[in-house]
């Protein structure tokens, strides 16, 4: 059993995830990264689906991770997870391996989660696979250089929608919602939660949470891309932060068929605040914002956060 | 000796599994490999057989599954065929590039269309190039015994490879055939267990498929090329040993039949070679030359084997069961890779191809006798008129 | 079986490597080199502009390449993808003159402009053996333009934005006037802020060198890689830090602790992406020789106790 991480001070010195890795500075997904498997320990492996946490970290012919990783397809993590987990079972159950059984922990982009890699991820939730699957969300394809993927939010420009003339938002689709996706329909299900590098305790407490579940779990981290965002690399936590504040993203623990949120929040920033900080919403016009703030209010009435979007008073 | 059965090629292949103490299977539907994995899961059920088997969303994740689980320690068994073998296409390359000697039945079948059950090579030789072992069987207990060799030869340290025992479907998965069903004991010993020279392990950690820059791209894919020439060797000392403790003595390469005197061969491989052969004992008693080799393993290819060996035919019919649209010379692979590696003999011995047998239809008799016809008439005139016939059209 | 290098020569072929910084300065850099060739090609030149393929996808500050050629005759050597013999090297960016290996490879009489406010001789004592270098030119092209930066025309796709309007202009104005490998005129055509070419022409500093000669680098043989290579290419995980990914030169800016003003609250510790921050009890430290110097650690400071301090006030 992961124990509870109280405070920043009282999390673990120990790095599994060191120094020396090509993201980019201010890299959200990174930080990402580190938690995860500052939270997991030394008995973890990770899988690495193809994607920025695997070109950028590998780069080249290396890697920065203390503990076992393997190399995935975009498509695969989920089933190539499953492998190892079942390897895992059976060698012990037939003498084979000696030993702790070790974490599972797949590092999936939006991509290789909610996009390309869902069915995987879906066949290994179904399955009840012990695995725990981490989609980092930096709302894009971006390793390819910047493109759409369903979490892309509603406005946003990427180089498969830009904004112009004939499509003056960007991006047309409001984005697809995993963690719910998720939810409904796995029933072996044992852990799911969101989080966000803004909390970072919470992160590692959710981590730690989702190792601890008897079987699979899944964790939505929301992951600000300052490259993908179009943010100064400093940013990265600010964003993180007001993305939660504006209720852009929403952080919960869903058991029992109810979300837990894991933030109370007194007051609702307006989703203006956040998106005029990003260069990726900078086409935007009035009416696309009140859009995407109606949206945004009915996803965050939908898992219980209730006070309503008032601009601050700076 | 074990005891001799009448089984289906899948029933054969899953005794195969079951002997090599697999630890991890995963499975997906589609016919006619199906009756391989029924068996398997049987076998677990009943307790004869302790492994994992997970029925895996799809032929994708069935290789994704294999993947992880062999990366991991694993020694795995999957299978697929037709439209299945190609849906999982993206994952051969990674197993073969991490040097993970997973093992997959194919049970040969069309790929769509036609909407056809019937069996064609082109789904496993789609999968050529991808740095796995390839062979097909043409008896029930070829397939048994090949899965067997198989492991033997993919986990050996100097090959480290995928490899696909291919059998024909309907005519080998479901057709019963004679099998002598060896003894465990007797399978330990030709089997060492899978060892794995990178296994996934938190108390040695290894990363496994890091990124490149294209200086190492050479070397990393000159590594591969030299594991799948180490095959050959390694396949000649494991059949060695299969026939001193099996007392089943087969040619790695070739099965030769009739060909000691023969002056034209037909050249082919998988279960349509079984009528080949009839067909040319049929011609041999009325005092014909000819006879059959039949390619056992189809990757990698035997080009010295052949070379070798088979330059000495005056003219080869070289049998396609399986489309190549646009292909040179018109056949099929199996045209194009002998020509190539006969062609410094290309005076010496002509080759004709003929694709037969698509959607599963029989080859019959008749159609091997129209071949081999074909085939003398050139040996004769030493004129190729047209470098493949498809049948019935054009034969 | 190898020939001699001098059979492939191509005497009248110029090769022009641009240094910059990933994402924030990638599109300066790329409209130098293509600013350059588009001006060279109205003067009748054969000419080739590209951005170098291992860098990409670039980072947020990774040293990144662009290239051009320009030849008075057939580019025969299109397709070897580096220019790996530089005549004239341009960095969009001073903090590249330390830890990055930009002299590698240039020619003899080869040419070097730098971006920077700081005197040649500063900029000299980063660079230490200048080898073959012949020609210094600085220039503070920052203060006559500002970068651009945009994803538009990243991976090959148009650029939406145009040529030049930030500090390519003035950087491309700065390397014609030590080199005249274009006209004014013709460069004047091409960028689309003109007047800060010129004002970069004009205010570019040139100051001669004494050229010293570089030894030749010998390249590891493929032969030598494949021996090296381990099983299937899989390499053991790092003890404490990764060395096949040094990062620290990426740093354009040092982080500085005041220690009075911290209050050891680790704040900026669990924060840094890179790992790259130890608590002590005397507050945090900085692993230099990753820090990317993102900055992530002086925004989340409540206490205001770290401030970025520009890399090249340091000589460490
Ligand atoms: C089957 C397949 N299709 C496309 C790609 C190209 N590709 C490489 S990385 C990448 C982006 C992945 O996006 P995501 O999973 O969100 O991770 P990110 O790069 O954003 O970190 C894509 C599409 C691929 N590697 N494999
Ligand atoms: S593009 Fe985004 S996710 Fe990828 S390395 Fe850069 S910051 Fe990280
Ligand atoms: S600037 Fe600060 S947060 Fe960024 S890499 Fe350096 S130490 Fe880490
Ligand atoms: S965040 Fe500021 S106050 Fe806290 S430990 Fe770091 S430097 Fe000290
Ligand atoms: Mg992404």
């Amino acid at each position: 059993m992961l124990e509870r991480i109280p405070s920043i001070r009282k999390a673990p010195d120990e790095e599994y995830y060191v120094p020396g890795h090509r993201t980019c500075a201010g890299c959200g997904p990174a930080l990402a990264y580190r938690l995860t498997a500052k939270a997991a320990g030394p008995n973890t492996i990770f899988i690495g689906p193809t994607g920025c946490m695997y070109v950028a970290n590998t780069s080249y012919g290396c890697g920065p991770w203390r503990v076992p990783w393997i190399h995935a397809q975009i498509t695969n993590g989920g089933a190539v997870a499953s492998g190892i987990e079942a390897a895992f079972k059976v060698l012990a159950r037939k003498k084979k391996y000696q030993g702790e059984i070790p974490h599972v922990i797949v590092f999936a982009g939006d991509g290789g989660a909610v996009d390309i890699g869902l069915q995987a991820l879906s066949g290994m939730l179904y399955r009840g696979h012990d695995v725990l699957f981490i989609c980092y969300d930096n709302e894009s394809y971006a390793n390819t250089g910047i493109q759409t993927s369903p979490t892309t939010p509603y406005g946003a420009w990427t180089t498969f929608t830009p904004a112009g003339p004939a499509v003056p938002e960007g991006k047309k689709l409001f984005p697809k919602d995993n963690p719910k996706v998720v939810a409904h329909g796995h029933p072996e299900l044992k852990y799911l939660a969101t989080a966000s590098i803004g909390w970072p305790v919470d992160l590692m407490n959710k981590v730690r949470k989702g190792l601890n579940a008897e079987g699979p779990a899944y964790l939505h981290i929301q992951a600000p891309c300052p490259k993908g965002w179009q943010f100064p690399p400093n940013k990265t936590i600010e964003m993180a932060k007001l993305a939660v504040q504006t209720g852009m993203f929403q952080l919960y623990e869903y058991e029992n068929g109810e979300y837990k949120l894991s933030v109370k929040m007194e007051e609702r920033k307006p989703v203006a605040e956040y998106l005029k900080l990003q260069k990726r919403f900078a086409h935007l016009q009035p009416e696309h914002i009140e859009k995407l703030q109606a949206f945004v209010d009915a996803r965050c009435a939908e898992v219980g956060i209730t006070v309503p979007a008032v601009a601050s008073a700076r | 000796m074990g005891k001799v059965r009448r089984i289906s090629g899948c029933v054969a292949a899953a005794n195969a599994v079951k002997l090599a103490d697999v630890d991890v299977i995963c499975s997906y539907p589609i016919r006619p490999y199906t009756g391989i994995m029924s068996e398997l899961a049987r076998m677990v059920a009943d307790g004869e057989l302790d492994a994992e088997f997970i029925h895996g969303e799809g032929e994708h994740a069935q290789l994704s599954v294999v993947y992880g689980a062999s990366a991991a320690g694993a020694r795995t068994f999957t299978g697929s065929s037709g439209v299945g073998v190609t849906y999982a296409f993206e994952v051969y390359s990674p197993i073969s590039g991490e040097r993970l000697p997973v093992q997959m039945a194919i049970g040969d079948r069309t790929l769509d269309p036609p909407g056809d059950f019937g069996s064609e090579h082109t789904d496993a030789e789609c999968c050529r190039d991808q740095g796995w072992i390839q062979g097909w069987a043409s008896t029930q207990q070829e397939v048994l015994d090949m899965h067997l060799i198989y492991y033997r030869v993919g986990e050996d340290p100097r090959v480290m490879l995928p490899q696909f025992v291919c059998q024909d479907g309907y005519y080998i998965t479901h057709i019963l055939g004679e099998v002598d069903i060896p003894d465990p004991s007797q399978v330990k010993e030709f089997l060492p267990p899978y060892k794995n020279h990178h296994v996934l392990d938190p108390k040695n950690p290894m990363i496994i498929g890091a990124q490149i820059e294209p200086a190492m791209g050479p070397p990393l894919q000159y590594q591969r090329y030299q594991a799948m020439q180490a095959v050959g060797q390694v396949l000649r000392e494991a059949h060695e040993e299969f026939a001193r403790i099996f007392g089943r003595r087969y040619d790695p390469f070739l099965e030769e039949y009739l060909t000691e005197d023969a002056e034209v061969v037909i050249f082919g491989q998988g279960a349509h070679m079984v009528t080949a052969k009839a067909v040319a004992a049929r011609l041999r008693n009325l005092g014909e030359k000819v006879g059959v080799v039949r390619l056992r393993t189809f990757r990698p290819f035997p080009t010295e084997e052949i070379r070798r060996r088979m330059s000495r035919f005056k003219a080869i019919g070289v049998l396609d069961n399986s489309v190549n649209f646009g292909i040179s010379c018109n056949g099929g692979v199996l045209l194009s890779e002998l020509r190539a590696a006969l062609y410094d003999f290309g005076d010496k011995v002509k080759t004709v191809g003929f694709v037969a047998g698509l959607g599963g239809e029989v080859v019959t008799h008749d159609e091997f006798y129209r071949m081999f016809r074909k085939i003398q008439e050139i040996a004769k005139t030493g004129k190729v008129e047209q470098t493949a016939y498809w049948l019935p059209f054009e034969l | 079986m190898s020939t001699g290098s001098n059979l492939f020569a191509e005497p009248g072929l110029q090769q022009i490597t641009v240094w910059a910084r990933g994402v924030v300065m990638n599109k300066d850099a790329r409209d130098i080199v293509v600013a350059l060739a588009e001006a060279a090609a109205r003067e009748g030149k054969y000419v080739q502009a590209w951005e170098n393929y291992v860098d990409l996808p670039d980072r947020v500050y990774v040293p990144v390449r662009a290239y051009a050629r320009i030849s008075t005759d057939p580019i025969e050597s299109k397709y070897i993808y580096e220019n790996e013999t530089p005549d004239i090297i341009i960095l969009v960016e001073e903090t590249l003159v330390k830890g990055v290996p930009v002299l590698r490879g240039l020619r003899k009489g080869g040419v070097l402009v730098v971006n920077t406010r700081r005197s040649p001789e500063e900029i000299l004592s980063f660079l230490g053996d200048t080898g073959n270098l012949e020609t210094l030119v600085t220039v503070d092209a920052s203060s006559l333009s500002t970068a651009v930066t945009t994803l538009s025309g990243a991976e090959g796709a148009t650029d939406a934005t145009g040529i030049g309007a930030g500090i390519a202009a003035p950087l491309a104005g700065a390397v014609v006037k030590a080199t005249g490998i274009v006209s004014l005129e013709n460069l004047a055509a091409v960028v689309k802020n003109p007047e800060a070419m010129r004002r970069g022409y004009e205010l570019a500093r040139v100051t001669r060198l004494e050229t010293k000669g570089a030894a030749q680098e010998v390249a590891v043989s493929a032969g030598e890689l494949l021996k090296q290579l381990p099983f299937a290419g899989t390499v053991p995980s790092p003890v404490s830090e990764n060395e096949g990914m040094v990062t620290g030169n990426w740093r354009m800016q040092r982080p500085v602790l005041d220690q009075e003003a911290c209050t050891s609250c680790d704040t900026c510790w669990i924060y840094c992406p890179d790992s790259c921050i130890t608590r002590t009890d005397e507050g945090p430290t900085f692993n230099l020789k990753y820090c990317k110097g993102c900055g992530i650690c002086e925004e989340v400071c409540p206490s205001g106790a770290i401030s970025l301090v520009p890399e090249l006030n340091f000589k460490d």
